[in-house]
């Protein structure tokens, strides 16, 4: 008896060994996601004119004299198109079909109704949600007229925001080697919480050791699939059902020299590796894709399930050449024109042109135009 | 007994390989983060920053470079943006297109 006993403890003894003695890991019980592999190769027979039907523009003219100066995220709803500048804190909302200026967001500052940053953005049927890191709150203005309605404190930092269902959000940090936050979370790429922020699910956690490499301008964007979530550390994107977060569907690029989060790199290296650079943005079938190539190039491409590959845009029919895309909604993906002298450069190559009313506005630099591209 | 002290070590010996490749690269990394700690302490935090308050965000620069408006190429230069919630960023932009 004694001497089972004493087997017993040293059995024991081992495990515990050799448990304390493994890394820890935020892992708890991560979804169990299926993986759809796509094909990067270059599509020859076949250009993005095959699978655009059609481009208009949309001119946006100056709010209050505020113009977008660079584009974070664009998102289409109800009726209106929010375009976020972050860089400069500053949201702009303008009818979908016609331009029509509605309002400005630019309360950057330290007022009661101010924020210190944009880190980013979304909309849901009532809200304008704005992550600011500097006061660890989240913002909500008003959707449709633009006006402050109330800020919660934020339990973490995170990075990109998007809407669940059933008054859900959910958030997106990334980590970079040597960087501290000044909020002690745990270190989950994803975060669930309720309308309240009261965190309710945690995805995809990383060890102490693990770390990106790289961010993206956007980590979010929304698709008809779902929410797209992507990672330069994820060798793809996830799509994310915005009824059950957990229930995701991986699309997974063959990079040969992808990042991992357990060898971050430094970045001046990152040109060697393969990965994606922004959020992909998906239009019916159609993805558009940012990627760092591995061989000091970044590329853009559009994705077509069509063609199961890549196509580029032919220099011999430019009538719908696809520009840098900056957003999407079901059926378009969206790009735009800041200048006047890129809208003639453009043209004189044989782009489709745009109504006189909307050339003006960017001849006389008071606004900027979308094009969109509905896909077939 | 002999079983015994064989089998206690190798357990011992188990857990320290393990505990050897695991916290190796944690010392690594603890030797990185002291450097950066030590250095914003003795020069005093806010002087070394551009941003105190600031997480760095680096990622790709992505301004149209083909030679032609309609090619695929994008400027593959790394920045580093500063955005709140962190403890100390400098920004590195662009040296082409800012």
């Amino acid at each position: 008896m004694k001497q089972y006993a004493q087997s017993y403890y040293l059995a024991v003894l081992s495990i515990i060994c050799i448990i304390t003695a493994c890394k820890t890991k935020n892992v708890e019980n991560e979804p169990d996601v299926p993986i759809i592999e796509i094909n990067l190769g270059e599509i020859t027979d076949a250009i993005t004119n095959d699978i655009v039907d059609s481009i208009y523009y949309v001119g946006l003219p100056h709010i209050d004299g505020n113009i977008p100066v660079s584009i974070d995220k664009i998102i289409v709803s109800d009726g209106l198109i929010y375009t976020a500048d972050c860089r400069h804190g500053k949201i702009f909302a303008h009818e979908e079909t016609t331009g029509k200026p509605k309002f400005a967001i630019d309360h950057r500052g330290a007022g009661p109704q101010d924020y210190g940053e944009i880190r980013s953005m979304t909309v849901n049927e009532k809200h304008i949600l704005i992550i600011d890191n500097i006061t660890h709150k989240l913002h909500f203005f008003d959707s449709k007229t633009g006006n402050y309605i109330t800020s919660k404190k934020m339990p973490i930092v995170a990075d990109d925001i998007e809407v669940l269902d059933n008054d859900k959000f959910i958030f997106a940090t990334s980590y970079i080697k040597g960087t501290k936050l000044n909020i002690d979370q745990p270190k989950y790429r994803l975060f669930v919480t309720d309308n309240d922020l009261n965190i309710i699910d945690y995805i995809y956690g990383l060890a102490d050791n693990e770390y990106d490499s790289v961010n993206q301008r956007t980590i979010f964007s929304q698709s008809p699939k779902g929410i797209i979530f992507s990672s330069a550390s994820l060798n793809g994107f996830m799509i994310i059902d915005t009824a059950d977060p957990r229930k995701q569907t991986k699309i997974k690029l063959p990079f040969n020299k992808s990042l991992s989060v357990d060898k971050p790199i430094d970045i001046d290296n990152l040109l060697q590796y393969q990965y994606l650079t922004t959020a992909p943005y998906m239009s019916k079938d159609n993805l558009y894709i940012q990627y760092s190539t591995g061989d000091g190039h970044v590329r853009q491409n559009i994705w077509s399930k069509q063609f199961n590959g890549l196509l580029s845009n032919s220099p011999t029919n430019l009538s719908k050449a696809i520009l840098p895309v900056v957003g999407s909604t079901h059926d378009c993906f969206i790009s735009t024109i800041d200048c006047h002298e890129t809208y003639v450069a453009i043209t004189n190559d044989g782009f489709t042109k745009a109504s006189d009313d909307i050339v003006q506005i960017l001849k006389d630099d008071c606004g900027i135009a979308l094009v969109f591209y509905k896909m077939k | 007994m002999k079983k015994k002290t064989f089998l206690i070590l190798c357990a011992a010996i188990v857990s320290s390989i393990a505990y050897y490749y695991t916290s190796e690269n944690e010392m690594q990394d603890v030797m990185t983060m002291r450097n950066i700690e030590a250095l914003s302490e003795i020069e005093n935090d806010e002087s070394l920053w551009e941003y105190p308050d600031g997480k760095p965000n680096t990622f790709t620069c992505g301004a149209t470079t083909a030679s032609h408006w309609w090619g695929n190429s994008t400027c593959a230069y790394n920045v580093i943006i500063c955005t709140g919630g962190g403890a100390g960023c400098n920004e590195r932009r662009c040296p082409e297109h800012g």
